[in-house]
């Protein structure tokens, strides 16, 4: 069965109203109990003086009577006054037997119907309730064997209890009412933070990623929620302007080559042109469209090394995989008259070959790329406290001290740099600092405009 | 009309230049910030072309530097096509903003109106006695009926007639209708002159020796 969608408020207001009445009810059964032995006890007690007067009297009078055979039964009982006046007024009655069950005494208000209970040995005063509850009957065996037996009205007690249950009644409604007012409050109070969190999670699904819950909760649970939510949501806001900073970033780089294409077709399109004009066009649109192929395999790369934390890693030596690139990359250096010195000392890593190679041959290249005419780019590894390092220092313009913190950022290019024969699509290095992040390795740059900029990755310990 | 674009984009620099002088302008072009700034400081352009992201010197550099001395129309030619950069630009002294990618009819239309309205003309049709001159379609028409003018011949009677009754001297002449790769002591300029006049009349320029050249 499906329970009814209820407010935490008014569930927690259901369950504490419930274990209020139950609380009260038991308190009321007991309290009311109470007063009812409290009640028979005070008549009992009664009843007890009663019966032992009668006693007393019916001692005196055998005394008197101690001519007689002592064994026979009081001929005759007198009442005093004052006791039966005093059974009177309780509505009461008296009645005694003598030994052979024969009525000695009673009180006119005696039910005709009443018969000389049986003996019990060894109990002196039996009291009980009988009838409809409205009388409530003791009785007495002297040694010679009488039976002296008193019957006490009790209705009005009954009555007073039935009031005492109605009275009993009102103040436990009254207790519950002010209980649930109370609780309602506290509730209400307890509820705040989790509401104030519920209106923020709204507004943020409404797209104000910004809003972040404010609640002075001093409840530790609450508190921690709201700080993991906080967190959750500043995560996701940063991920979301990350994604939009991308999207506009694609966009962006996507421009130039786009605005090639349609500017080179248009013009071709104007009129009849040569063969040779058509060709120029197709290689110039080819050009752009490959710019825009590497532009897309690029950010699938960044995506992928961003996504999948892990690729397989195995150990490998930061000096071989450079010598690799290094000879795959020595004609270029050479096209560009750049001299390669290398120094490489074994240093020993964990990591994917495939990725690490990348991040040596994006380094080497741009020490390549953004080099003086003649220059020379200097390339060691070298084992340094079990830290796996690689060096790469050119001796280009270097890079501005403003830029410096930007350099690892997406499609960020130093504005003097920035010229097409020399800056790729502007990801090399955002792509390098993905991998040696998913290495937990740490790149760092410095520079000195005009005299060395250096590129440094440093592997964590092996 | 002479143009410089500067554009660090080759293959882009390559095919506006080359359809810009196919429509008779005169295009010079650079390549970065520093040329670029240095070629419209030094020539007296008709319009400029200016790309936002430089190397050396950005556009707003180039902008900056050539608004402290030259009211020459610019206009920006960037990826950069958001509003605030389009502000920024404008605010900077660009005369009109164009965002990559773009129609280039429509940067033909927005050079052809910012040359038109430097010139202080606000219609594309000039017209002087029988012969019409419209600057839209670049063409000339001599008593109802089209007239069949080269490109270049066409810059110079659009040059002159949008400075009708102003004498032009030979240098200017020179300055607006030839690019940096051309040899201005050639005798080009007065091949074309004669040429013009055998098509639209012989009184249609008039030269004043050593003054230089005028439409009446």
């Amino acid at each position: 069965m499906k329970l009814p969608v209820l407010s935490i408020r008014a569930r927690i207001q259901l369950w504490h109203g419930l274990l209020l009445v139950c609380i009260l009810g038991a308190l009321g059964i007991a309290a009311w109990r109470l007063r009812w032995q409290d009640e028979l006890r005070r008549v009992d007690r009664e009843i007890d003086e009663v019966l032992s007067q009668m006693h007393d009297v019916l001692g005196s009078t055998r005394q008197r009577d101690e001519t007689r055979k002592p064994a026979s039964a009081p001929a005759s009982f007198a009442m005093p006054e004052a006791l039966a006046g005093r059974v009177a007024a309780h509505g009461g009655y008296y009645v005694l037997w003598s030994r052979f069950g024969l009525v000695v005494a009673s009180s006119e208000h005696a039910p005709a119907s009443l018969a000389m209970p049986k003996i019990e040995p060894g109990a002196s005063i039996i009291t009980h309730t009988r009838g409809n509850g409205d009388v409530r009957e003791g009785y007495l065996f002297t040694p010679p064997g009488e039976c002296l037996f008193v019957g006490v009205s009790i209705s009005a007690e009954r009555a007073a209890l039935v009031q005492f249950g109605w009275w009993l009644f009102a103040f436990g409604g009254g207790v519950l009412g002010i209980g649930m007012l109370v609780d309602a409050w506290i509730v209400r109070r307890a509820i705040q933070p989790v509401e104030d969190i519920i209106s923020a999670a709204e507004r943020i699904s409404h797209g104000k990623l910004s809003t972040r819950i404010e609640s002075d909760t001093t409840s530790a649970e609450l508190e921690r929620l709201t700080r993991v939510l906080n967190s959750t949501f500043a995560s996701l806001d940063q991920a979301f302007t990350q994604q939009t900073q991308f999207s506009a970033d694609v966009a962006h780089e996507l421009r130039t080559p786009v605005s090639v294409l349609i500017a080179e077709s248009q013009i071709a399109l104007e009129r009849e042109r040569s063969g040779e004009d058509y060709r120029d066009t197709i290689a110039t649109c080819l050009r752009s469209a490959q710019r825009m192929g590497g532009l897309i395999e690029s950010l699938l790369d960044l995506a992928q090394i961003q996504s999948v934390a892990h690729a397989q890693h195995s150990p490998c030596d930061l000096a071989a995989l450079t010598n690799e690139v290094i000879n795959s990359l020595r004609s270029t250096a050479a096209a560009q008259g750049i001299e390669l010195r290398c120094t490489l000392a074994d240093a020993p890593c964990e990591g994917n070959a495939a990725q690490l190679k990348q991040v040596i041959a994006n380094l080497i290249n741009n020490a390549i790329q953004h080099n003086q005419r003649a220059g020379h780019a200097i390339i060691e590894t070298s084992l340094d406290q079990n830290h796996a390092m690689l060096r790469v220092s050119n001796t280009g313009p270097g890079i501005a001290p403003e830029d410096l913190p930007h350099i690892f950022e997406r499609f960020y290019r130093t504005d003097t740099s920035r010229s097409r024969k020399t800056g790729g699509a502007g990801l090399g290095l955002a792509i390098s600092k993905a991998i040696a992040d998913a290495h937990g390795a740490s790149l760092s740059v410095e520079s000195t405009p005009g005299v060395m900029t250096t590129v440094r990755c440093t592997f964590s310990e092996v | 009309m002479r143009l410089l674009i500067i554009e660090d984009e080759l293959d882009l620099l390559r095919a506006l230049s080359r359809a810009l002088r196919e429509d008779g302008y005169a295009v010079d072009t650079a390549e970065d910030g520093e040329d670029g700034s240095y070629k419209a400081l030094a020539n007296d352009y008709d319009a400029i072309v200016l790309d936002w992201m430089l190397p050396i010197i950005n556009g707003l550099g180039v902008l900056t530097a050539l608004r402290q001395k030259k009211r020459t129309p610019v206009i920006m030619l960037t990826a950069k096509g958001s509003v605030n950069h389009r502000i920024e630009g404008l605010k900077a002294g660009a005369d009109d903003y164009l965002a990559k990618p773009f129609d280039v009819n429509e940067l033909r239309a927005r050079l052809q109106a910012l040359i038109r309205r430097s010139a202080g003309q606000a219609r594309d049709q000039i017209i002087i006695g029988e012969v019409s001159v419209d600057t839209w379609g670049k063409n000339v028409t001599l008593a109802g009926s089209p007239v069949a003018l080269t490109a270049r011949e066409y810059a110079l009677v659009e040059y002159l007639a949008l400075r009708r009754g102003k004498m032009v001297s030979r240098t200017e002449l020179f300055e607006h209708l030839f690019d940096e790769n051309e040899d201005s002591l050639s005798n080009l300029l007065d091949v074309r002159v004669s040429l013009v006049r055998k098509k639209l009349g012989a009184d249609f320029i008039q030269t004043k020796r050593g003054q230089g050249y005028c439409i009446p």
